[in-house]
Order: structure tokens, then sequence, then C-alpha cells
């Protein structure tokens, strides 16, 4: 189970990972935020308001993000949100993280389709460059 | 009054339900994003960005959000509590089939109606069915089906209600643990997580199922305050002090899921008191539930506490 208070020094859960993949390339507000991740993940996750502010309460709570600008628009208040340092780290480590998982994932796969080879690594070998754990 | 006017009357009640304070930070933007997000949309995926706005605000006002440490104590409860229901319910369904499959089975003596039968077992079907989507990932089927369960069984206990024969002791377990389920907050339970389905199938196995394996061995003929009688009744606690045991023994313990566990076995102090009803039984089982736990939570943090001590020491500074 991922609980929020692992969620900096573990992996990232997939809404909180695809909001801060929605602001990674610049601030967004609320309903962008929503249509970026929809964007993102190929059309398979809509986010409701009630699970986006979650997200974004716990993420401006752990200083993943912080709020860009405030301004009226229509008469009402449009807020935009922007990764913070942090935010970025986490974001990185994470992506790491899942670029060796697939890497390892496709390594072994195309092992697993020729006749005669196992998908097995040499003892010694580690889990790509560095060793990770989920 | 126009559709727009309703829909903005609608977003205003459910903006009301938020905390005050919190309302006055973020209510305007929420009622902004909320707007756009149900532009065009009608029927069931309306009520269900509705429904999603109530459950945030209703998380805020009861402090059981996911930033909120008794949101973190409930997330931590919430597969254990999933997986003692589920447990429950299974080795229930097994107990009524068996009783009419099994001739030589102990309660095939009572006759049961094929409509009983058929009750008894559906009432069973959406804590199962609630594991099922949960092992498979499907956390919003998962949680609907766990409030449906949830709901049945609290007004079955309030309407005094009793299909298979449950009591209210096994009503009020089954009623907090589905509330323990139902309130954790969603982002803290993640079910695509293939750790966390691995967890909730393997304490679905591990809460119930034993004790009727063991009473089925001994025959139920062990005398009271024997071992296998205190084990069948502080086993729904092992499983969870277990968890409890790994989460403290770790570097850098979170403790308040450690916490959250440990709840998630307390509504097993009432099932088992059934057959005695006195305050010695109470204590009894009190303690039987409550023992591991604590034990579990000394030694976790002893063990935590011995390896810190040599990690600072001369052997682990060099």
């Amino acid at each position: 189970m991922t609980y929020g208070r692992s969620m900096s020094d573990r992996q990232l859960q997939e809404p909180t990972r695809l909001v801060l993949t929605a602001l990674a390339d610049a601030p967004r507000h609320g309903y962008a935020i929503v249509q970026e991740v929809l964007a993102i993940s190929d059309g398979q996750v809509r986010l409701r308001t009630g699970t986006l502010y979650t997200a974004l309460d716990r993420l401006l709570q752990q200083g993943l993000i912080q709020i860009h600008a405030e301004e009226v628009v229509d008469g009402r208040l449009r807020r935009s949100y922007a990764l913070t340092g942090t935010g970025r780290d986490t974001l990185t480590a994470e992506t790491r993280r899942l670029s060796l998982t697939v890497r390892e994932a496709e390594r072994r796969l195309a092992l697993s389709t020729r006749p005669g080879r196992q998908a097995r690594r040499q003892p010694g070998h580690g889990f790509g460059p560095g060793t990770v754990t989920a | 009054m126009t559709l727009h006017q309703f829909r903005y009357r609608i977003t205003d009640l459910l903006l009301r339900l938020y905390p005050s304070r919190y309302r006055a930070a973020h209510g305007e933007e929420i009622a902004e994003v909320h707007a756009e997000a149900t532009a065009g949309l009608s029927g069931l995926p309306l009520l269900r960005e509705h429904a999603s706005l109530a459950a945030h605000a209703l998380r805020l006002r009861t402090r059981l959000g996911s930033t909120d440490p008794a949101g973190r104590i409930v997330a931590g409860a919430a597969p254990f509590a999933l997986a003692g229901a589920a447990s429950y319910s299974l080795v229930t369904a097994l107990y009524f089939t068996a009783s009419v499959l099994v001739p030589s089975y102990p309660a095939a003596h009572q006759v049961f109606s094929p409509a009983f039968l058929a009750l008894a077992c559906a009432e069973t079907l959406p804590w199962i069915a609630a594991t099922v989507c949960a092992l498979a990932g499907r956390r919003a089927a998962a949680r609907v089906l766990l409030l449906a369960g949830t709901a049945w069984k609290i007004a079955a206990l309030l309407l005094d209600i009793q299909i298979n024969g449950e009591s209210h002791n096994s009503l009020l377990c089954m009623v907090a643990l589905g509330v323990l389920a139902v309130a954790a907050p969603p982002d803290l339970v993640d079910v695509s997580q293939r750790s966390s389905r691995l967890l909730i199938g393997t304490m679905t196995l591990l809460t119930v199922p034993p004790i009727l394996v063991l009473n089925t061995t001994l025959g139920g003929a062990h005398a009271v305050d024997s071992l296998p009688w205190a084990l069948s009744h502080c086993w729904p606690a092992l499983p969870a002090a277990a968890a409890v045991l790994v989460v403290l023994s770790a570097p850098r313990p979170d403790r308040l899921r450690a916490l959250g566990i440990a709840l998630s076995a307390l509504p097993w102090v009432v099932v088992l008191m059934d057959s005695i009803f006195s305050f010695y039984a109470a204590t009894g089982e009190t303690v039987l539930i409550c023992a591991p736990l604590v034990g579990a939570a000394l030694l976790g943090t002893a063990i935590r506490l011995t390896r810190a001590r040599l990690l600072s020491g001369p052997l682990g500074r060099a």
C-alpha cells in the first residue's frame, strides 16, 4: 500500500504523478490540469474535481507544488499551480525509476520471445544502473 | 428556474458542505473548475462529478482528508478492514453453501430454504465482490460495493434484521470494518499497486479462514480458556499484529499507519464474545485481541531502536 507519507521517498501514485507531469512544463490552473492529465493518459484518466483538489491539497502540503498566480477571469478567481524545486526533483526521480522498470521489462520481454534464451540476470548484476526497489 | 440556474444552485449546495475556512479560500476556484468539468455532462457522469465534490467536502469537514492525521490512520486501516470484512463474508458464504451441499456438515441438520440461502449468500456478495474489484485494481467499483454493503449492514443493525442469524455483535463488527474501509481517503489507498492487492488478498485469506480450519480440525471440542480456544479468539488480530511489527520496525516508521492497522483489528473484539455474555468474557476478548497488537508495537519499536543503536555505535560508524 502506498501512503502519503512515503510518497516522496517511494513511488508516486498515478493521479499524483500525472498532476506533477501536467505541471512539469508550465504552471496551470485547475481545469487545465484536468485536461492535460486526460491528454497525457491518452484519455484513460479523467480527474474529477474532488479528486483533483484532494491531490492538489496534498501536493501543496508536501511542498511539491505551489500557487503560481491568482487572476480573476470573467469575475471568477482562477488560481494556477506550479512545480516547486522539490516537486521537480521528485518527478525526476520517479521518471528515472519508471524508465528503469520499462527498460527492464522490454529487455525481459525481448528475451522471452527468443527461443532458448532465459530472461535471467547473471549473479552480481543489479537492476539497471542503480538498484531500485519499489 | 433555468438549467444553468439549477446547476449553479447544486454547485452552491455542494460548496456549502465544505468547512467555511476552506470554502473561503478555495470555494470560488473549485466552483469554476466544477462548472467547467460538468459543462455538457448529464446523467451518471454528472452525478459522479457531484459525488466526487461532495466526498471531498465531507472528508475535509470530518477531518478525514489525506493531509489529516485521522485520514492517514483510516487509510492504514482500510485494506485490513476490507480484507477482514471479505474474509468474514467468505466464511459465512462457505458455511451456508456447505450446510446445503455437504450432508455431513455440522449445520446440515438445519433446514435452509432456497430463498433463505440465496438471501444469506447475497448479503455477503457486496463484500466479496468489493474485494475482487480491489484485487482487480477497480477502485471505484470496490468503493461503491463497499458503500452498499456497509449501508445494508447499518440498516440491518438499526432495523434489527438478522438474515443469516448474525448477532448484533457481528453486525457491529461488519459496520465498523465497512466504515473504516469506506472512510479512507481514496488517494491514500491505491489498489493499482501490486503490493496493495497482494496485501488485501493475503489478509483476506489469513484473517478468518484459519479459525474455521482450526475449529473444524478440533471439532469444536476445545475447552474454554484452552490454548486452541485462545488462539481461535485472538487470531483476527495476529495478521494485523504482524503488519504493525513490520511497519514499526522499519527505519522510518509510519506510526499513523501502524495505528490504523491496529485499529482495524479492534472490531473483532465484539464478534467472538457472543457465546458468553459476561464482563469476564468481554475483558478476555479485549485482552486477546489487544495483547498481540501491543506486543507487536513494543517489539517493533525495540527492533528499530536496537538497530539504530547498533548503527550509531562503533560498528555502525565504521
